[in-house]
């Protein structure tokens, strides 16, 4: 499995990260202006996915589309990372106490909250943008990271070379940094790109009913809601975001497959 | 006259993805008698055993005859091959924990065998199930037919597997290991019923084991294979004796060798002294509001360790010896009682000064270490200990210096344990445990996961580096022949309870509480030879 | 077992009212002024007054919780400010669209599932497997609203079989509403089959590896009885708690495509809500889409125990 989806995922996530980095310093047309004129051109030379019903070239508007995606994505992931996987240390390292069953129970009920109802709550309250939605998502995948690292964190506890460690002296603290986060960090890696795929998927959903990035800030998920009354007229427009969505999640997905496979440690002893 | 074989195996030969992994095998079994099948990992006895059923793993091809009452199995198909499987033979394996379903009734279990071979009905199988459970020892005013696995003891769920191996009277079973897992008294009870059941059915038995003590006493006829060929055949003289192969007769002289004890000087004051000690855990709850209820594990332990003594821990599984072990490493609270260290009370925990006098050896090789870690942070460990730290070059001499003591060369200092086998991974334990110079060495079943073999290589080790460094141990095992040959005193344990102290060579010769004579007479004896 | 399903119980209830309390103090507390927030930065001192009376904003905090959480447990959500009608009715019209159609989904997903599961799991490592693990790999990552459009493209526009959009109620017969929520919940099955697929395939395949199945083969079984009779009950264990955890996005998914096909479910009166301010309606629903996750995930815990008997004997 492993070589087969390396490939194509790693071409797809160029691509992807390619397109967005590229859209800092030029894009093929300005996605600021509206060219009412051009508008709904098919694909062709001159417009290579064609325009939508503002005549923005679409081309442009995934490129910097992407940006948003991914930026989004990833902070999400940054914050369900460096608050969840902390807290699953410290729940496992303070196993049966009330610190444990603290964080397992404001996990559970984070867990109660699907990240498009946070989504709203957040909304509701202080209005849509795409600060809102990174938080939205991030808080979504801090229990996730959480539960995940404390699970896997609670298995290497009672291992005999955790117990070495006690015995030589070492405090909890220093064998969850020195011992039991390295040891986790190949399960990690590869929560933190499924995660970062499900993030994609969220801000496009979150971007489709208008709790996300507002304009002029493009987004995918909001283009396809723009392309949706028109997509008898001008099908090209709703499907063009559609297939960036699924290049990037696709792409995002087989490289983790690749990772997890490349740090699988059974396979790793085998090299 | 030989009655005409049963099973009779020739030139059996097995490839794995075209690596060869038996080579020519060849032997018989009769109605009635037993074949110990010996070796050490890796010697491919489990594969022999799974080339008889054909449930060999992917990929693997088979040559060879396997002619069971004179029909060759290996020319049968799959569907034939099917019906053959619990009916003709019938086969443990080694872990009762796991061999079970546990989401199925123990009775539907065995009568899943009968239904399918015999044609019955549910009622009827379950029925006949009752039957076969009777015969191996678990009545239903025990054990109740709608009992699940999770429900049974490891013993017990043996018997299941066994019960369903012999529901449909099978001509030939293959106990592949079947007591590894087992507890010494356990383990005798579970010989007893295979015994048993040979001698009434006239069943043919091939028994496959590492432990040569259990298969001398089971078997008719010896096989002893390594690194999946042959080497020695037939009675217990003839594969063992000053005629035998070499390696036969080192798996003998292996399990029987006790490494020279030289006149050791035992201090007079106790380095490590317990007085009533008791640990608990916290258990279930009889409602979510009420308090956990506590688990005694340990109760009212007193038990004294010299300077440059060697004082034996034995029990068998749930007896409470690794939470006493944990306890007196400071890695478990202690409820109540006292524990002292050269004088100083370590009830409430350990201090850095302390914990440099007392290091530890674990069981599981593979285990023991960080993965993720070369051997030289790994050795070096324990160091954080040290007042003053040393450094970097100070670090990596010492961490040479004690490898090489324990014959470990200096180029593994930057390899990873996985390159390492078990018995060198050990030695590196004891490198490490051994760094910051200790005066107890506490040794968790240390040798336990070792081959007979590499055994008593470490046990040689130990005792020279005991001799070397006047080392105290505690040595914790349930195998209580490697406890015999290197432990002064022992204290058998049960039930959280300490139930008898003393001389080793006094223990073990008169022994005076119930439980010791029932734990010594279970251990099977493995036989000095005629010459 | 008694005890065991009693004190999950009161979990649930713990959980709902933590989860209550987070919602009120988002909606009611945070804003600082939610009259003020509701009516705009337009509006007269009067008419802000007269709505924070009418909502009975002067009154602490902890009394409004216990009022709001009093009528709940009575059936009263209290009032829409835009609609000016009881939510209860305004939920309990637009939840009998949402919640078939999650439910519908939801089957669906398992239907599809169970068989590619099993397929792919007994063809390990051959062609067929790569190609089950290769069409949910696509399936996991296609958007399900743009999927949504796909489809309505397909089969309402072209191939004119299924209807593109709305909802004619239950009134109008099983028939033509089920025919209403087909493609939405096409559409919405079709990321969580991909999901369910690949964790039963996983699942089924460690079981496959365990003892059990040794054990299974040499009493005479062969390879598909045994995974039938044995790995397949133990490997739907995990898949249970994934399909629990599948539900809350499935019921956000349903939520958001509602928008694509015009349904009037909860998911179009939320995002009313948002744009029109109306933060009472926002506080109800939200506080029944977390109410449906608790209580989902407490029946898969029940599950659990019931199909895992080492789960029932303590």
């Amino acid at each position: 499995m492993s070589l087969r989806s390396l490939l194509p995922g790693l071409v797809l996530v160029c691509l992807v990260l390619g397109a967005a980095l590229l859209s800092f310093a030029w894009t093929p047309y300005d996605v600021t202006k509206l060219v009412i004129a051009d508008r709904l051109q098919t694909p062709s030379m001159t417009h290579w996915l064609g325009t939508d019903h503002f005549g923005r070239d679409i081309l442009s508007m995934l490129m910097v589309g992407a940006r948003t995606s991914l930026a989004v994505a990833l902070v999400a992931v940054g914050i369900g990372v460096g608050l969840g996987v902390p807290l699953g240390l410290t729940a496992a390292a303070r196993h049966g106490g009330a610190l444990d069953e603290l964080i397992m129970r404001t996990n559970d009920l984070v867990f109660a909250f699907p990240a498009l109802v946070i989504a709203i709550l957040i909304t509701a309250v202080f209005g849509p943008s795409a600060l809102n939605a990174i938080i939205a998502i991030g808080i979504f995948n801090v229990p996730v990271f959480a539960r995940l690292t404390r699970g896997a964190a609670l298995s290497l506890w009672t291992r005999e070379f955790i117990l070495a460690a006690r015995v030589a002296g070492k405090g909890a603290v220093r064998i969850s940094l020195e011992h039991v986060l390295p040891n986790l960090s190949n399960l990690l890696i590869v929560q933190a790109t499924i995660q970062f795929s499900l993030g994609i998927l969220a801000e496009a959903g979150l971007s489709y009913v208008g709790l996300g990035a507002q304009p002029p800030i493009p987004s995918w998920g909001r283009m396809l809601a723009e392309s949706q009354t028109l997509v008898t007229l001008a099908p090209h427009v709703a499907l063009f975001p559609g297939l960036a969505i699924v290049a990037s999640v696709l792409g995002l997905n087989l490289l983790g497959d690749a990772l997890r496979d490349w740090l699988d440690p059974r396979l790793r002893h085998a090299r | 006259m030989l009655a005409e074989p049963l099973l009779s195996v020739e030139s059996l030969s097995v490839d794995i993805g075209g690596t060869p992994i038996l080579r020519d095998i060849g032997f018989v079994i009769e109605s009635g008698r037993t074949l110990g099948l010996i070796g050490e990992s890796g010697s491919g006895k489990s594969m022999t055993a799974l080339a008889l059923m054909a449930l060999l793993p992917r990929g693997a091809t088979r040559q060879g005859r396997l002619v069971l009452d004179g029909h060759d199995l290996a020319a049968l198909d799959e569907p034939a091959l099917q019906r053959v499987r619990g009916a003709d033979i019938g086969m443990i394996f080694q872990e009762p924990m796991t061999a079970l379903n546990p989401l199925h009734r123990i009775d539907d279990q065995v009568a899943e065998s009968l239904m399918l071979h015999r044609g019955m009905s549910r009622a009827q199988a379950r029925t006949a199930a009752r039957g076969a459970l009777d015969r191996v020892g678990l009545p239903g005013s025990i054990v109740s037919g709608g009992r699940y696995p999770h429900q049974l003891s490891g013993g017990q769920r043996q018997r299941v597997v066994i019960a369903i191996a012999i529901a449909c009277s099978p001509r030939l079973l293959i106990a592949d290991e079947p007591t590894t897992a087992l507890d010494v008294t356990t383990q005798a009870g579970i010989l007893d019923l295979l015994r048993e059941l040979q001698r009434d059915e006239g069943l043919a038995l091939l028994f496959i084991s590492h432990d040569l003590a259990v298969v001398a006493d089971m078997a008719d006829e010896l096989l002893v294979m390594k690194e999946g060929e042959v080497v020695q055949r037939g009675d217990f003289d003839a594969v063992f004796g000053a005629s035998a192969h070499p390696y036969a007769r080192r798996l003998h002289e292996v399990s029987t060798r006790v490494p020279a004890r030289r006149q050791r000087r035992i201090g007079e004051q106790p380095l490590l002294r317990a007085e009533g000690l008791t640990c608990s855990y916290p258990g279930g709850r009889r409602h979510p509001f009420a308090r956990p209820e506590r688990l005694v594990a340990v109760e009212a332990v007193s038990l004294d360790i010299r300077p440059g003594e060697s004082v034996g821990l034995v029990g068998e599984s749930g007896c409470g010896k690794s939470t006493l072990t944990r306890a007196l490493l400071g890695l478990q609270p202690i409820d109540a009682g006292s524990l002292y260290l050269e004088g100083e009370s370590i009830a409430a925990g350990h201090t850095r000064a302390t914990r440099r006098r007392v290091q530890v050896v674990f069981q599981d090789p593979y285990g023991s270490f960080d993965p993720r870690h070369r051997v030289e942070r790994l050795v070096a460990e324990p160091l954080h200990l040290l007042s003053r730290q040393p450094s970097r070059a100070e670090v990596r001499q010492r961490v040479t210096r004690m490898l090489e003591r324990v014959g470990i060369g200096a180029e593994a200092l930057d390899r990873y344990p996985h390159e390492f086998s078990g018995g060198q991974r050990q030695r590196i334990a004891i490198a490490r445990a051994l760094i910051v110079e200790p005066s107890l060495v506490v040794l968790d079943e240390a040798v336990s996961a070792l081959d007979v073999s590499v055994r008593a290589q470490v046990l040689e080790l130990l005792a020279e580096l005991a001799d070397e460094h006047r080392l105290a141990y505690l040595f914790i095992s349930h195998d209580l022949s490697v406890v015999r040959r290197v432990t002064d005193r022992l204290h058998v344990m049960q039930a959280g309870r300490i139930v008898e102290s003393g001389d080793t060579g006094t223990v073990f010769s008169a022994p005076r509480h119930p439980y010791t004579q029932r734990l010594l007479a279970a251990v099977p004896q493995l036989p000095a030879l005629a010459c | 077992m008694l005890v065991w399903l009693a004190g999950r119980l009161v979990s649930l209830v713990a959980t709902l009212l933590a989860a209550s309390a987070v919602v009120f103090l988002v909606i009611e507390v945070v804003p600082g002024d939610p009259a003020a927030y509701m009516l705009g930065m337009n509006a007269s001192e009067q008419t802000v007054a007269a709505l924070r009376t009418e909502l009975g904003l002067d009154r602490s905090g902890i009394a409004r919780y216990l009022d709001w959480i009093g009528g709940w447990l009575q059936g009263d959500f209290g009032t829409s400010y835009t609609y000016r009608t009881p939510i209860v009715d305004m939920v309990a019209e637009r939840i009998t669209v949402s919640l078939p159609l999650a439910l519908l989904a939801l089957s669906l997903a398992v239907a599809l599932a169970f068989p590619a599961a099993l397929f792919a799991a007994s063809r390990r490592g051959g062609g067929a497997d790569a190609g089950v693990m290769g069409l949910t790999q696509l399936g996991i990552a296609v958007p399900n609203f743009w999927f949504a459009m796909l489809l309505v493209l397909l089969f309402s526009i072209k191939l004119r079989w299924l209807p593109s959009g709305g909802f004619p109620g239950w009134e109008a017969g099983i028939g033509a509403a089920l025919t209403a929520l087909l493609l939405p919940a096409i559409a919405l099955a079709l990321p969580q089959a991909s999901i369910l697929t690949r964790v039963m395939r996983s699942s089924l395949i460690d079981a496959l590896g365990e003892d059990y199945l040794r054990t299974a083969r040499a009493k005479g079984l062969s390879s598909g009885a045994a995974l039938w009779g044995h790995a397949l009950r133990n490997a739907m264990i995990p898949v249970l708690t994934i399909i629990g955890l599948q539900f809350s996005f499935l019921l956000a998914g349903a939520i958001i495509i509602e928008n694509v096909f015009y349904l009037p479910g909860l998911g179009r009166l939320v995002f009313q809500a948002i744009s029109s301010r109306d933060l009472v309606v926002v506080e109800s629903v939200v506080m029944l889409l977390v109410a449906a996750v608790v209580l989902v995930t407490f029946l898969v815990d029940v599950a659990y125990a019931w199909v895992d008997p080492r789960l029932r004997t303590r």
